[in-house]
């Protein structure tokens, strides 16, 4: 007797018996019902998955905040933020101190000026655009622990 | 006879006493030098619209988020006050918060009966007039806002929060006095600068 071939390259899943014959037949390779569902639910997890870790970091982006300037403020110093979809420009200072805010574009227009100098912090929401954010010591002397900061929404 | 003496110094002594107990503030304003401008303070204790139901507010307005999450006022804690109720006020931490539609910030107590804000909500120079904003402490009656021109702008506070719009021709350079009055007829006055004006800084300028 011949020796018997694997019963596995014939497609039997079990080892027949010596002396019987396995049943030849086309070999389905196809994943199973079952498979194509643990595939399926293996890729909409992932997909889920992606578009999380995609979005978080979108989501994120969506904010922005810069702050312009911190430390002492010159007298008349009037740094800008740069140029963005701005919404919110604030500045703190110590009370007592005239300081302003507002937005600038490059056409010069000035929009949304606001001033202070007991209002702590002082914010405009004036923005117009695409534009940039000021703020100014309206003293002819320095003044310290000054921060200005710009948002693109309204904070 | 002895009677009639002593019935017209009774009458007198309480004659006198009236007098001294009704006599105007103005009057004992001048003779003791204290006035409601030389002692108000602006906090809380003396703005009384923040203390009153007819101004409440519901819930927490949208607005008021602007001054940032530290400052952002409970639900129903926020007022709306001023002319036609441009301003939404609240306490926050001892100082008063407010916010118009185009800005605003905090306030902390000051030895002043007004705070002096001048804002312009629009583009300067165009659409809306520059104006001169600002809570004011109970007691006062009237503000005005002198130009170095001498053109002079008033408003009356309404429910602590006044408003006075100025000329179309005035920008944010522009220098003026501001003068609150009381109900005793004592004033305060400040004098605003004007701001600088406008440098040719790009978007990016440092100090």
């Amino acid at each position: 007797m011949a020796p018997q071939e694997p019963s596995e390259l014939h497609g039997c899943s079990v080892p027949t018996a010596a002396g019987r014959t396995c049943p030849i037949g086309p070999v389905d390779t196809r994943p199973q019902k079952w498979q194509r569902l643990a595939i399926r639910r293996a890729a909409v997890i992932a997909t889920l998955f992606v578009a999380l870790v995609a979005a978080v970091p979108a989501a994120q982006a969506d904010f922005v905040t810069k702050q312009y300037f911190n430390g002492t403020l010159g007298g008349h110093g009037n740094p800008s933020s740069g140029t963005a979809y701005w919404k919110t420009n604030k500045v703190w200072r110590p009370v007592g101190y005239r300081f302003a805010v507002w937005f600038s574009n490059s056409s010069t227009i000035q929009a949304g000026f606001q001033e202070s100098s007991v209002q702590n912090p002082v914010v405009t929401r004036g923005s117009f655009g695409y534009d940039w954010g000021s703020c100014l010591n309206e003293e002819n002397f320095g003044v310290s622990t000054v921060t200005c900061q710009i948002y693109n929404w309204n904070a | 006879m002895r009677r009639y003496p002593l019935a017209a110094a009774g009458c007198l002594a309480i004659a006198t006493t009236l007098v001294v107990a009704f006599r105007p503030h103005r009057a004992r304003a001048e003779r003791t030098g204290i006035t409601l401008a030389s002692t108000a303070r602006l906090d809380p204790a003396h703005v009384a619209s923040l203390h009153m139901t007819r101004t409440a507010v519901s819930g927490v307005p949208d607005l008021t988020r602007m001054i940032g999450p530290g400052a952002t006022p409970a639900a129903g804690q926020a007022h709306r006050i001023g002319p036609a109720g441009m301003t939404l006020a609240w306490v926050n931490q001892g100082a008063i918060c407010e916010v118009q539609e185009s800005g605003g910030g905090c306030v902390p107590p000051i030895d002043r009966p007004i705070e002096v804000t001048i804002s312009d909500p629009d583009v300067v120079g165009k659409g809306q007039p520059e104006r001169v904003v600002g809570l004011a402490v109970d007691g006062v009656t009237n503000v005005a806002a002198t130009l170095a021109d001498g053109r002079t702008l008033h408003g009356a506070p309404v429910d602590n929060f006044y408003e006075i719009l100025l000329p179309d021709d005035v920008t944010p350079t522009a220098a003026m006095t501001v003068r609150a009055t009381m109900a005793d007829g004592s004033t305060y006055t400040e004098q605003v600068l004007g701001a600088p004006p406008p440098s040719a800084n790009g978007p990016n300028s440092g100090p």
